[in-house]
């Protein structure tokens, strides 16, 4: 019950909400914005808390959590296939390699930093998509239809997109740790921080909440220049810059593929500009499905 | 004041993960640590398998020896019933290689033994010709110690060579041997002897080891990746390439490329390392690997493994002759296709509980967009 509501996500480290995520959040919030209240006061007035899009999230959140336990996950191809297939497959392919052994500290390191760093360019490349293929567009534009943001819009997506991240994280953690497999054997892991990829969860920590929230978090240029901010994943959401800062938690991506942009903080209205938007569970669900048919 | 800003919210921060406790532990440290093993169980298996390297690696010292001591023995010309023993002997031994072959986690250990299985058998290992070189070395005068300078002419595949022929009858390997005054069997005590040498540094690594059973994370993937490297070996190798069911000979079957073609003992080879897996991961009244492993939440795939084992070994006793013989040009007899088959399922297995062990599938941080 408690994993079909998705209140578990609360307390597991591997999730976005994990509680100390949320309160790394505020507290980043709180203390850097100190002086400013009136931004505080907005991302906890009625207007964007009970706003008809973010009652729209929270309903969705459980809609979808029930949606992944009982159909996606059971029925989407995993990691751990791909690994098998894939290994079996290189050995076939490209003969015996004689296993290289290093020191456990660099196998772990390196693994967790290039799963990480691999899972976060197919992220990337399928968000790109997710907005530049028409069809695509279809399915993504739910998440881009909320009008507010706060951290379970996260969870907006339509099941399909949960389907297509869901393949495209089995291929790339699967192929990267099968090749780690097939060069190094056993004795690869991820160095981890209470259960999530050490990465993910310092990246977690410093703001990743606040990606969907009107606190406009900003890290010094420099540093936004290799990691996208809470303000960059904001401008991404706003009706101007769409097509801009496709990134999860690298912003090299951007940079390098010619999509990222920051800029000056300026005040941001979030939305798609061409429909009324619909907050209704059944439109959000069924309306990419039927182009022409608004629920 | 923007560094006090800074700084009190890293102590923020810092006072907020401490109070977590436990549950952001920083787990890297047991991952890439000492993880000693703490229950019975785990020390029970750790010493079992270490019993068990010992024993064969002890076997295999012992079967080196004993050979020269008869070789030691023979003062006058061979008969065809001594010759006949030294190839039996050779099957023993060769055997008992398998076995430690099959479990051979040593290297992982020392380093001084990673090189130390090329220099005992030559299989699979570059484009030398060792039945060429050794029969140069017969070939020619001078003291045979020096003939055989190649390290590779002095492995179990030149003894292989040097007892066989190239699969030659029994009365024509009596004369050759005795030929040149028994050059051929004092070829025989030159690789014997390096063969020994060897053996001894293995059986000495595991008579005095004490790293493999002091730490259960890297002897457990030591396990995993001999048992995979060993069963890859085993289906690609010594099955898939001979009978040209392996892509890199796809539908070009050669029984010559048998391991133990000259001596036809191929079949006797598979049988020693799958009794070696059936050791490490079958049911046994002692706790190994496997039974470690299904108390770890691997118990359906390794019941999996052990079904594979059982049927590979099955299949091996339905060969009534060598399975050399089961090629006959293009033909392939149908038993080497399960037994192909059998052995690749084995491998997928020995992955998939890897995997599983490895806790492989925990989300980066979920699979949802952004």
């Amino acid at each position: 019950m408690v994993e079909l509501s998705g209140l578990d996500f609360f307390v597991e480290s591997d999730k976005r909400i994990y509680w100390l995520y949320m309160v790394s959040a505020l507290m980043l919030a709180v203390v850097i914005f100190r002086n400013q209240p009136d931004i505080l006061r907005k991302q906890f007035s009625k207007e964007v808390l009970w706003h008809p899009s973010a009652r729209l999230d929270y309903v969705y959140f459980v809609a979808v959590s029930a949606v992944k336990v009982l159909l996606i996950v059971p029925l989407l191809v995993g990691a751990d296939d791909v690994i098998v297939w894939m290994v079996v497959f290189l050995q076939e392919q490209f003969g015996y390699v004689e296993r290289i052994r290093i020191a456990s500290v660099w196998l772990v390191g390196s693994y967790t930093l290039l799963i990480f760093v691999a899972n976060d360019l197919t992220r990337y490349w399928l968000h790109r998509w997710m907005h530049t293929v028409p069809l695509l567009w279809r399915f993504h534009r739910v998440h881009h239809s909320a009008q507010v943001l706060n951290p379970l819009t996260f969870y907006r997506v339509h099941p399909v997109e949960n389907v297509l991240f869901g393949l495209r994280y089995a291929l790339t953690a699967g192929s990267v740790t099968a090749l780690y497999i097939y060069f190094f054997g056993a004795g690869i892991s991820m160095m981890q921080m209470g259960g999530a990829n050490l990465f993910v969860f310092v990246f977690s920590l410093i703001g990743a909440n606040l990606r969907h929230s009107h606190i406009p978090l900003r890290y010094p240029a420099k540093v936004e220049r290799w990691i996208l901010s809470p303000y960059q994943h904001q401008l991404h959401h706003s009706v101007h810059y769409g097509f801009k800062n496709y990134g999860s938690a690298l912003s090299v991506w951007d940079r390098w593929f010619g999509t990222l942009v920051a800029g000056k903080t300026r005040k941001l209205r979030f939305g798609l500009l061409d429909e009324t938007p619909t907050h209704s569970l059944l439109g959000a669900f069924l309306n990419p499905l039927n182009k022409g048919i608004k629920l | 004041m923007k560094h006090k800003m800074i700084k009190s919210l890293l102590l923020a921060l810092a006072v907020l993960l401490a109070g977590c406790g436990s549950d952001n532990a920083y787990d890297g440290t047991e991952l890439i640590g000492s993880n000693t093993p703490t229950t019975p169980e785990e020390n029970a298996m750790l010493s079992v398998q270490t019993q068990v390297f010992q024993k064969h690696a002890t076997a295999l010292k012992q079967s080196i020896t004993q050979m020269r001591q008869s070789i030691s023995t023979f003062e006058q010309n061979l008969t065809a019933n001594e010759v006949s023993s030294l190839q039996t002997q050779f099957e023993t031994l060769m055997t008992e290689w398998k076995s430690v072959e099959a479990g051979y986690v040593a290297a992982d250990y020392d380093e001084s033994l990673i090189d130390t299985p090329s220099a005992i058998d030559f299989f699979h290992t570059g484009n030398v010709d060792v039945a060429a070189d050794v029969q140069k070395a017969l070939d020619q005068t001078g003291d045979i110690e020096s003939a055989l300078f190649k390290n590779s002419s002095k492995t179990i595949t030149a003894l292989e060579y040097m007892l066989f022929g190239t699969a030659t009858p029994l009365d024509e390997m009596v004369g050759l041997m005795n030929k040149d005054d028994k050059r051929r069997v004092n070829a025989c005590d030159v690789a014997l002897k390096n063969l020994e040498a060897q053996a001894s540094k293995i059986e000495t690594f595991y008579q005095n080891d004490t790293k493999f059973a002091a730490n259960i994370t890297d002897a457990s993937n030591a396990l995993a990746n001999v048992l995979i490297d060993s069963s890859f070996k085993l289906k690609e190798w010594r099955i898939g390439e001979p009978s040209g069911i392996a892509l890199k000979y796809a539908g070009n079957p050669d029984s010559n490329r048998f391991e133990y073609a000259k001596s036809k003992r191929s079949l006797e080879a598979m049988r020693a390392i799958l009794l070696t897996h059936q050791e490490i991961m079958g049911e046994q009244s002692y706790a190994n690997f496997g039974s470690f492993a299904s108390q770890n939440g691997a118990q359906s795939v390794v019941i999996a493994i052990r079904k594979q084992i059982s049927d590979a070994l099955a299949l091996l006793n339905q060969f009534n002759t060598p399975i050399e013989e089961a090629i006959n040009g293009t033909s392939v007899d149908a038993k080497i296709d399960t037994l192909y088959a059998t052995t690749k399922e084995l491998q997928r297995l020995y992955y998939e509980s890897l995997i599983q062990a490895l806790s492989l599938t925990a989300e980066i941080i979920e699979a949802d967009g952004d």
